[in-house]
């Protein structure tokens, strides 16, 4: 109950305060411990599309931390081909209950935006990403163009 | 008395009744027989800005010499720092606080006060060294004398000490504590009494009241809790000593107890975001039951010490075993049965042979192109390894076995112990479940690299820790390690059959209360031995059993050793 009325009242917030890298929130009113969202970079080389994402709340939340995936595929060193991500702010190590979703969603956005190579989850890609840079970008904006959905347009 | 108290005795009921009703429970008097009666007011000092920042001086000696400045502080929310003057005699203690302590105003009535004389009064106050207090004294006088002689008097007096004392004394600013000084070098008033403390002890005084009052007044008012989002009385909310940060009730309830139940008592932090500070056991002990505080003393207390990497358990008779100071010798012995054990598989000592030499018998997979790898990924492995974690091929058991299913069994094999790292302080095999190569033991709590295993704080080791292609041999290593060792047999064995229930609902499954692996349990028997940690505990209570074990089973209304469920 208590993840239910905190979790609405979060979503209230996020609405409104119009963030534009996070848009196209989706949630079922039967459930609102899943929510779908639009991640919508804005520097290079994922300002070319945007990635969905799946945030899922425990029934525990805020006490544990809420699981986030990427439905969309993205090239990028820290988020594997399933869509994990290595987010520390979620980390069960690392949860605080009074961190907000929206730090959570700040938090990602700065991850998606500047790579963190140095704890990859595709080494592949950290090693491109350090070694040589110019292709790193080439292909991931490549990757974005191919795979990623279409920005919204406002 | 009727007579000496003249014609102003109910000229100074009156005052009195004022005074009484404006001050509440500031006010008091006493009464002594034989004497007047006294009255006291405590006067709180209303602070001209919004903060007052006080340096409490002390004597340079107590402190370590080494740096000549420390700016360090100690509280996170309250900013105190501590410097040193600039010729090193002395230190400061600096902070800043929003209230101040009240000073004490005791006065009497003299028979023909307001008429003639003015009343008799001491002034008593924690801050004010006798200078200070001399000077507020003679200008109380002074008050009396231009202004109000013939009047009452003392509402007016603890007006000025209330709003107009700290500029009068020039500490309206900063307000400095410094150590008594029996030389003043004007004569003292006999009426100012400096409640003479040690400046460190005051500072410190006033640190707390200054808590208190923000308490008091935070109490006062509603706020949202960060936690549930609801808006609540201030008197439904705990503060944080350490940090000040303050939640409501319900939900530092709820935190607690879900980490209580779950076991993971280490991470009772204050639930601010990067705030560091630990729940004390004085909030605990107000919100918890007595059962879940004692279950949280006890995981603490269980888990630090489990924490300590020379500390093992005596895989016979469970008692606390000291490690040797050699950490490349895998020799321990138990100090109570003197069973001597290789640290590393809790098995008899065995000097030369590889852990678990001997009992691959009850290893279920040995395949032929294992055998085979083995050489490709030694070459691969770090140069830097522990020798002890080196294991050679075990000896190898011809079972009949199909090759698909060896096949089959290999497979499994490697996609679960690949994700398996040992933890480098307590030695635990702990999971990869999620994210990257930087691994939290939730045993002690260690953080290590799951490609090397060594011991780690932040995300620079990996770039030095070779590139992350290596992770699959070290997967490769991390099962070599496991595969001669007994107990991965049972850690598959127990993921095995759960692969084959739904979610394992049907297995009579315990996680261990020491180290949390997973047990299964055998036939009818309550008694559980934890494969991993060897911890005795019991399948009904989920609790560690001491020694003797039977006698966890004895006495009326105590677990039943043997049953169905």
């Amino acid at each position: 109950m208590a993840a239910t009325r905190r979790l609405t009242k979060e979503l209230n917030d996020i609405r409104k305060s119009g963030i534009r890298v996070f848009r196209d929130i989706r949630v079922d009113e039967s459930n609102i411990l899943n929510w779908q969202g639009l991640i919508v970079p804005e520097s290079a080389p994922y300002n070319k599309g945007a990635f969905r994402i799946e945030i899922v709340f425990p029934a525990e939340y805020p006490f544990k931390p809420p699981k986030i995936t990427f439905k969309t595929k993205i090239y990028h060193p820290n988020i594997d081909e399933k869509g994990q991500v290595c987010l520390p702010i979620i980390g069960a190590e690392n949860w605080k209950p009074a961190t907000k979703t929206d730090q959570v969603i700040q938090a990602l956005v700065a991850l998606v935006q500047d790579p963190e190579p140095e704890h990859p989850l595709r080494a592949d890609l950290a090693e491109e990403y350090t070694k040589d840079r110019k292709k790193f970008m080439k292909n991931a904006e490549e990757h974005t163009k191919k795979h990623a959905e279409k920005r919204p347009s406002d | 008395m009727a007579e000496s108290m003249g014609n102003f005795a109910s000229e100074q009921a009156d005052e009195i009744l004022a005074l009484s009703s404006i001050f509440g429970d500031d006010f008091c008097q006493n009464e002594y027989a034989g004497c007047r009666t006294i009255y006291q007011i405590k006067v709180k000092v209303n602070l001209v800005g919004k903060k007052l920042q006080i340096n409490a001086w002390m004597p340079s000696e107590e402190h370590d010499e080494q740096s000549n400045e420390v700016d360090e502080p100690i509280s996170p929310v309250k900013k105190i720092t501590f410097q040193r003057s600039e010729s090193k005699r002395h230190a400061c203690l600096t902070l800043s606080v929003s209230h101040l302590t009240p000073l004490t105003l005791e006065f009497s009535f003299p028979p023909d006060y307001p008429a003639e004389s003015k009343p008799t009064f001491t002034i008593s106050c924690m801050w004010l060294d006798a200078y200070q207090l001399t000077r507020l004294c003679k200008k109380l006088d002074e008050l009396w004398d231009t202004n109000f002689r013939g009047e009452s008097v003392i509402f007016p007096w603890v007006d000025w000490l209330q709003n107009s004392s700290l500029v009068y004394l020039g500490a309206d600013d900063i307000l400095s504590l410094k150590p008594y000084d029996s030389d003043l070098g004007v004569p003292r008033d006999p009426r100012g009494l400096p409640e003479f403390l040690d400046p460190k002890a005051c500072a410190l005084k006033i640190l707390e009241y200054d808590f208190k009052m923000v308490q008091e007044e935070f109490r006062k008012e509603s706020h949202t809790c960060e936690i549930c989002f609801e808006e609540r009385d201030g008197i439904f909310f705990h503060f944080i000593d350490e940090c000040g940060h303050k939640f409501c009730v319900e939900c530092l309830l709820d935190y607690c107890q879900l980490n209580v139940n779950e076991g993971t008592v280490k991470r009772l932090k204050c639930p601010e975001p990067k705030c560091p500070a630990t729940l004390s056991p004085i909030i605990l002990r107000e919100l918890l039951s007595d059962e879940d505080f004692e279950r949280w003393e006890q995981l603490l207390f269980q888990q630090t010490l489990d924490g300590m990497a020379d500390i093992l358990y005596c895989p016979r008779c469970n008692t606390v075993v000291v490690q040797d100071e050699d950490e490349m010798s895998r020799l321990a012995q138990c100090g109570g049965c003197f069973f001597t054990f290789c640290t590393d598989c809790l098995m008899s000592w065995h000097s030369t042979q590889n852990c678990g030499g001997d009992e691959v018998d009850s290893e279920p997979v040995q395949s032929k192109k294992l055998k085979r790898r083995k050489p490709k990924k030694k070459a691969g492995s770090d140069s830097d390894d522990p020798p002890k974690e080196e294991e050679s091929p075990p000896p190898v058991r011809k079972k009949e076995k199909s090759e698909a299913k060896k096949t089959y069994e290999f497979v499994m094999l490697q996609k679960r112990i690949g994700n398996y790292q040992r933890c480098p302080k307590c030695r635990v095999m702990v999971e990869r479940s999620s994210g990257c190569d930087m691994m939290h033991c939730s045993r002690c709590g260690q953080s290590f690299c799951f490609r090397c295993g060594q011991k780690i704080r932040g995300y620079e080791h990996f770039e030095t820790c070779g590139s992350a292609q290596n992770a699959n041999q070290v997967a490769d290593r991390g099962r070599a390690m496991l595969e001669g060792r007994p107990v991965a047999a049972e850690a598959i064995r127990i993921n095995e059959l759960m692969e084959q229930t739904v979610h394992g609902e049907q297995l009579k499954l315990r996680a261990c209360p020491r180290c949390r692996q997973r047990n299964l349990k055998e036939a009818r028997n309550n008694h559980m031995k934890c494969w991993c940690c060897k911890a005795d505990f019991c399948y009904t209570c989920v609790k560690l059993m001491g020694n003797p074990i039977f006698a966890h089973f004895k006495g009326s209304g105590a677990c039943q050793q043997h049953s169905d469920d």
